[in-house]
């Protein structure tokens, strides 16, 4: 008679956990792919923008050959 | 009721816009501005670098090599202007790509040693010079 506050409290408390809504959190690993597309990023950007470099190198070469010509 | 919400949302809008406007504009115009200031020093870098009083670091940078080099005012400026350059740059295509313009310069010195000639001098992790010939690979 004295533990029946205990069990039906000791219940309730069993029967609140198990109403209780899980949350499942899923763990996702960032794929590697993500920092390399950063890189191929980064390298497209470069390559466009010292594009003048080949068009430079190239308009000093045909300058040099047609002096030796 | 409704017309007060509106222009909330307009004002909201048009502050946006007042913010990224001039910023996205001025990022455009900052690229084509230090292409072209590259494209002046262009020649007369590319001269100081063949010479072997000019080099370029593992992070992205021009150093000078020679302890003559380091006093001369010419080429001092000239690499001051370069770096400048290319700190804007790399800031540029850093918040472009979502990376850290420490991560853009490294991957620009890579481009830099792949296309030098073998006889550019190339700074390594432990500060000394290298000519390209004599380095199997750009160490970062």
């Amino acid at each position: 008679m004295q533990n029946r506050p205990v069990v039906i409290g000791v219940g309730f408390a069993f029967l609140l956990l198990s109403c209780t809504p899980t949350v499942r959190v899923k763990h996702e690993v960032e794929p590697i792919h993500v920092t390399v597309d950063v890189y191929v990023k980064v390298q497209r950007e470069l390559e466009e923008f010292f594009q003048f470099e080949e068009k430079l190198e190239s308009t000093k070469d045909e300058g040099e050959q047609s002096s030796t010509d | 009721m409704c017309g007060l919400k509106a222009n909330r949302y307009v004002l909201f809008y048009a502050l946006l816009a007042v913010l990224l406007g001039p910023r996205a504009g001025a990022t455009a115009q900052s690229k084509t501005e230090i292409r072209e200031s590259m494209k002046e020093r262009y020649a007369e870098l590319q001269k100081r670098k063949t010479r072997g009083s000019v080099g370029e670091t593992y992070r992205g940078y021009v150093e000078s090599v020679t302890a003559q080099a380091a006093k001369d005012q010419e080429i001092q400026e000239l690499i001051k202007a370069e770096n400048a350059d290319r700190r804007a740059l790399y800031d540029i295509i850093a918040m472009d790509t979502g990376t850290t313009a420490e991560a853009v310069g490294r991957i620009n010195a890579q481009r830099v040693f792949d296309d030098a000639g073998p006889g550019i001098y190339f700074k390594t992790k432990e500060g000394t010079w290298k000519q390209k010939k004599d380095i199997s690979e750009l160490e970062q």
